[in-house]
């Protein structure tokens, strides 16, 4: 304790003063995932060729950049009867009606939407378009159910091989989206799905 | 999941992956004449409902196009 309350103290004073900070693993403190830009000597490929050599050799080496931990989950249960199902399209591909009314962001999503499909057999070209910042969108505004399969799982559903398909699509923009609010948008996704007897979805990405 | 990049959407944690065509277009294939375009979909679609009707211990890829 009272190494550890020295060392606070002295950093404490060089916080006060204003001096420079390095590093948490040169300082000696919890990182906050603050990231601050630095002038190297060697320029970047040269340093992240030298990290693929260590790791292909199997060697260690420190990363610069260190990407979230991915968070597994236990597969959800298979659904028994998919012919009673009711199914849920979900895209990240970002396939809106024409003209974007609600104004979802092309990137760096923060917002979902659900649009109705009741009663319709297929998109439409020409109502919907794709607004995702991330892809050549050519292909889908021709053809938003190259997205958004929504014929194909009606036809399945005329051939009863679901029960149902939702009334409703939904859609966010799956491009520089952070992963909380990644994390977000998906709770609140399976939050609404729940209260509206989804039993199973289909996500497209792009 | 329906993704043109099986592999990634599987390490990033997605447990039912179904392989799609192409980023731009997963579930189609605009080389295609009409007819073959909306099968190929039909057939991935109903390749979902096969995943979606699996039951998995793990994390797996689907072919895109099983019957």
């Amino acid at each position: 304790m009272p190494e550890t309350l020295g060392r606070l103290a002295r950093f404490a004073l060089r916080l006060g003063r204003s001096e420079t900070i390095g590093s948490p693993a040169v300082e000696g403190f919890y990182g906050r995932g603050v990231r601050k830009t630095q002038l190297l000597d060697r320029p970047a490929a040269e340093r992240a060729l030298d990290m693929l050599s260590a790791r292909l050799a199997g060697t260690p080496f420190i990363s610069e950049l260190v990407l979230p931990p991915v968070e597994r989950s236990t597969p959800a249960p298979a659904v028994k009867n998919i012919g009673r199902a009711r199914i849920a399209i979900i895209t990240t591909g970002g396939i809106v009606p024409k003209g974007n009314p609600d104004k979802l962001k092309q990137s760096n999503s923060t917002e979902w939407r659900t649009y109705p499909i009741e009663g319709l057999d297929s998109l439409e070209a020409g109502k919907y378009e794709s607004i995702h910042a991330g892809y050549d969108t050519s292909a889908a505004n021709a053809n938003p159910n190259y997205v958004v399969p929504l014929d194909a799982l009606r036809e399945l559903e005329h051939a009863h091989a679901v029960g149902s398909v939702y009334s409703r699509y939904y859609v966010t923009v799956g491009v520089g989206t952070a992963v909380t609010e990644s994390r977000r948008i998906g709770r609140e996704i399976a939050a609404d799905l729940r209260a509206n007897g989804v039993d199973a979805v289909i996500l497209t990405a792009t | 999941m329906i993704s043109a990049l099986g592999p990634v959407a599987s390490e990033l944690g997605a447990n039912r992956v179904v392989r799609g065509v192409k980023i731009p277009h997963p579930c189609g294939d605009p080389s295609l004449d009409a007819a073959g375009d909306h099968d190929l979909r039909v057939r991935l679609v109903r390749g979902s409902l096969k995943a979606i009707s699996t039951t998995l211990e793990q994390a797996a890829i689907f072919d895109g196009v099983a019957a």
